[in-house]
């Protein structure tokens, strides 16, 4: 296999002229290639582009063919964990929940096959991607659904770069609610003056898996219980990690039922560069900290990683940042027990009243849950538990990366943590403390950790 | 030659005299009612032994009552079963009578002042002569009598037994549901005390409120049903035993016996029933004793209900009919027509009740098994299939709520569901025991009256299946 790569293009004097004028507007909002354009040369990772990470992901293999990068999709039923200890019979592509991200380059001409493992008929459809409507995949309106069986070829020349993605677009409700779902990045073909070092990419989506089953349920509508980052929830999600200094872009796609997502990074501003219609100009950027990511779209953000430590990335929904946790229950904050607590134990040696100070402490008894659920599930830190779980990430900044991987929880300079203040300072500072309970409900000392 | 004759009569009375025991047939009473129950009978007359009868009650009272140690203070202490023993003084009575000549002395000298001749002396004689062929006979009818009444202090203790068994169940099995009610009062009291302090804190609803109040208040109900439940239960076991004052406490019962592997029933149960019959055995005495008045010899031979395998079949067969017709066949010196036609209208009456009798106590045996088979099935249901999967909703319930998918109140109403579930199965373990002891009963030869106590089984559960009280 020996394909052209967009430097023997250059070089090769045929084609130099359409080249540049491609090129000359390669970060425009508006596609690049022409629809009857013929395609350019297949991208190569290394050469013509720097590979994206997807988080607890992977990338869908391809092939050349003739000039043709061939893909291959496989929908089918995929045993899927959320969290360690939590799975959930899923349907994906290739064996992953979400799919693989397909990574392209714009200007190439790509074949995707698509295998129906399913029991049910499917399509997908090429989500933001200009392309032919025939090759849409919208079941009904643009091909007749792929049967159970079935091997469908998609086939379309990459007009624009940017973040897309890919979904069934059959039984949507079903289907997407079962995980048939990825990421597409269709890489710039000029290449970028200074492509980010770090270039992350996310899909974000929400399920309904009641505690103690394992297969999400599609007919939720408003009540969903695990939110993840890539299909995966924390403290399941894995780590973003940058070196000082480096430029990070992170691309966020939305497919969840019927939640938006703003999301959240701390320690920075950034900001959005361009969203699934293409790259915003740079009139029209300004500083962030929360991109709200809509359903049905993409947004790509950037910054600078200067500040070194352990940077929360998360949405900012409250209920985003919880597992599993019942929302049917009595509201029992600020209650007095007494001890009522000790008289029920006698009849349920287990019981004890929760939540009359919130749910922080949830997360670290470690009760006995229904199997297969991780309702009360939170992250152990550095210091204490983390109270999220969910959509939450950590973004780590580090001096120097020796390795890849998770460097470990961020070492912070002296006097750099906030913690107990001491007498001393408080008298110095005029500070005046009378008492230390709580001054709500009070009385609620069930939760010994 | 008088006075030979009149020594000759006494000797015959002092053969009859010898012929009933010194302790009126007792000791024979008593070693049945052993044989068919286990049962010691103790004849309380007063006398030394009666201190060391007391202290065995004491030592009974002493420790946990089970269901032996209560028919055993039962037997010691009920004054009616005491009173059921003096009947063999009345039956003993009736022998010796039928063993006297009727006052010939007295007929003689009456016939003297009217100076009378030989003539009237040998009427006299006739008389005696007459009484004397007759004796043999009514000897004959009084031990039948006395037979009778034998048997029927046999029975009377095993009944008393069966009875005071079922008493002992019924308060067992009503103590049980009332410690199961108190414990689902205190969930239900839980559940509103944490509605109370939900409510104080701000977070509940009056309504909410209102709901767990009632509930609280439902189970105090429940509570107060089984209390008079079990304080009836108790009065008639007391009774049973012959109780009274502090004695009558019966404060520690020991518990309830675990449900046996299988069923317990055995094989050929109507056959044995109908052999083991104290009633049927009095039938025939009294059959026996109806015959003789007709001076008919074994009566009882044609019985149908004797040929145990082919009873229930010879019922309607008229094979063994005894018409007025019989009495044409009476002896000579019977006692006239009007006395025979009653004696045989009362043999026909004996020996159609026998039947009856009979064919009653197979219905009542088949009843009894098929009680003992559905309860025990019941059981076996409650206890390993309801009661463990109780327990697992329970535990699940409990990590449904450690993961707050469920409240704490309907954590505690599972609690209350199990204990709800453990009640039926005590109720269904003491129906259990009771249809045991029913068909046990029947087997030992008595048919005791049905429990007058309720079955533990109550309607407000919906679990009336098999229930006495339905």
């Amino acid at each position: 296999m020996a394909p052209l790569s967009r430097r023997n293009l250059l070089s090769s004097g045929a084609g130099l002229v359409t080249g540049h004028a491609l090129l000359a507007h390669a970060n425009a909002a508006r596609p690049t290639l022409a629809a009857d354009a013929a395609p350019l040369p297949p991208g190569l990772p290394g050469v013509d582009y720097r590979p994206v990470v997807t988080p607890d992901g992977a990338a869908l293999e391809w092939q050349l063919v003739e000039g043709v990068k061939v893909f291959h999709l496989v929908a089918e039923p995929v045993t899927h964990e959320f969290v360690p200890g939590f799975a959930a019979e899923c349907w994906g592509y290739n064996g992953r929940v979400h799919g693989p991200t397909i990574e392209a380059v714009e200007g190439e001409r790509v074949r995707i096959y698509v295998t129906n493992k399913l029991g049910a008929p499917t399509t997908v459809h090429w989500h933001g991607v200009l392309l032919p409507n025939g090759m849409d995949g919208v079941g009904g309106l643009t091909q007749r659904a792929i049967r159970p069986g079935e091997t469908f070829r998609y086939e379309f020349t990459l007009r624009q770069h940017g973040t897309f993605m890919y979904h069934s677009h059959h039984d949507e409700m079903t289907q997407m609610a079962l995980g048939l779902m990825g990421m597409i990045v269709v890489h710039p073909r000029t290449p970028e003056s200074a492509p980010p070092e770090r270039d992350y990419v996310y899909m974000l989506s929400e399920w309904k898996v009641v505690p103690g089953t394992r297969r999400p349920d599609p007919n939720e509508m408003t009540d969903f219980n695990v939110l993840t980052l890539n299909a995966r929830s924390f403290p399941g999600t894995e780590a973003l990690v940058a070196q000082r200094g480096e430029r990070v872009r992170i691309r966020i796609g939305n497919l969840s039922a019927m939640d938006h997502h703003p999301i959240h990074l701390h320690g920075y501003n950034f900001v959005e560069t361009a969203t699934d219609g293409g790259v915003i100009p740079a009139s029209a950027r300004r500083p962030e900290t929360t991109v709200l990511v809509p359903v049905g779209t993409t947004r790509t953000i950037e910054f600078t990683a200067d500040a070194l430590g352990d940077w929360a990335l998360h949405c900012h929904m409250t209920h985003h940042v919880m597992n599993q946790m019942g929302h049917g229950i009595p509201n029992t904050v600020g209650v007095e027990v007494g001890d009522l607590d000790e008289r029920v134990r006698k009849l349920l040696p287990g019981y004890m009243t929760m939540g009359q100070q919130g749910m922080g402490e949830m997360a670290e008894m470690g009760m006995a849950n229904p199997k297969n659920s991780i309702p009360m599930l939170g992250g152990r830190g550095p210091f204490d538990g983390i109270t999220m779980g969910g959509m939450f990430t950590i973004l780590k900044v580090r001096e120097r990366l020796e390795r890849a991987g998770d460097p470990g929880w961020y070492e912070h300079p002296a006097g750099e943590v906030a913690t107990n203040a001491s007498a001393e300072e408080l008298t110095r500072d005029g500070i005046t403390v009378e008492g230390t309970r709580p001054t709500t409900g009070g009385g609620g000392h069930a939760h010994g950790g | 030659m008088r006075t030979e004759f009149r020594l000759a009569l006494l000797a015959t009375l002092l053969g009859a005299c010898a012929s009933v025991p010194r302790d009126a047939g007792f000791a024979e009473a008593a070693d049945l009612a052993h044989e068919r129950g286990g049962l010691e009978l103790v004849w309380r007359r007063g006398g030394p032994e009666e201190a060391e009868l007391d202290a065995r009650v004491h030592a009974l009272l002493a420790v946990p009552l089970d269901a032996d140690g209560a028919v055993a203070i039962a037997l010691l202490q009920n004054r009616r079963l005491q009173a059921l023993y003096s009947e063999l003084g009345f039956a003993q009575a009736e022998v010796l009578q039928a063993a006297r000549i009727p006052n010939p002395l007295l007929h003689l000298e009456a016939r003297l002042p009217s100076g009378g001749g030989l003539s009237a002396l040998d009427l006299g004689l006739e008389q005696d002569f007459l009484s004397l062929l007759l004796m043999p006979q009514k000897k004959r009818l009084a031990a039948e009598t006395f037979e009778v009444a034998k048997l029927r202090v046999s029975a009377g203790a095993l009944e008393l037994a069966a009875e005071t068994r079922v008493a002992f169940l019924r308060l067992q099995g009503g103590e049980q549901r009332l410690a199961l009610a108190h414990t689902a009062l205190e969930a239900a009291e839980a559940s509103f005390e944490l509605a109370q302090r939900l409510s104080e804190a701000g977070n509940l609803r009056e309504l909410d409120l209102a709901l767990e109040q009632a509930q609280r208040e439902e189970a105090r109900v429940a509570v107060a049903d089984a209390e008079l439940a079990t304080i009836e239960a108790r009065e008639a076991l007391v009774a049973h035993l012959g109780l009274y004052g502090t004695e009558a406490r019966l404060d520690t019962l020991a518990p309830l016996a675990d449900l046996p592997a299988d069923d317990g029933l055995g094989v050929d149960l109507e056959a044995r029933a109908i052999a083991a019959s104290l009633t049927l055995a009095m039938r025939r005495h009294e059959i026996e004793r109806a015959g003789r008045v007709l001076g008919l010899e074994e009566t009882t031979r044609f019985l149908p209900e004797l040929d145990l395998a082919l009873a229930a079949e010879r019922e309607t067969d008229g094979s063994w009919q005894l018409g007025p017709g019989l009495g044409l066949e009476l002896p000579l010196f019977s006692q006239g027509q009007p006395e025979l036609r009653r004696a045989a209208a009362e043999l026909e009456r004996l020996r159609a009740t026998y039947v009856a009798d009979a064919v009653e106590l197979r219905s009542r045996v088949r009843a009894a098994a098929a009680r003992v088979r559905a309860l025990h099935a019941r059981a076996s249901f409650l206890r390993d299939g309801v009661l463990p999967l109780r327990a697992r909703i329970l535990e699940e319930l409990q990590r449904e709520y450690n993961a707050m998918q469920v409240s704490a109140f309907r954590l505690l109403l599972a609690k209350r569901e199990e204990l709800g579930a453990e009640m039926s199965y005590a109720a269904t373990l003491a129906d259990y025991w009771v249809a045991r002891g029913g068909l046990d009963s029947l087997l030992a030869g008595v048919s005791p009256a049905p429990a007058s106590a309720r079955s533990a089984l109550s309607p407000s559960m919906g679990l009336a299946l098999n229930s006495d009280s339905h």
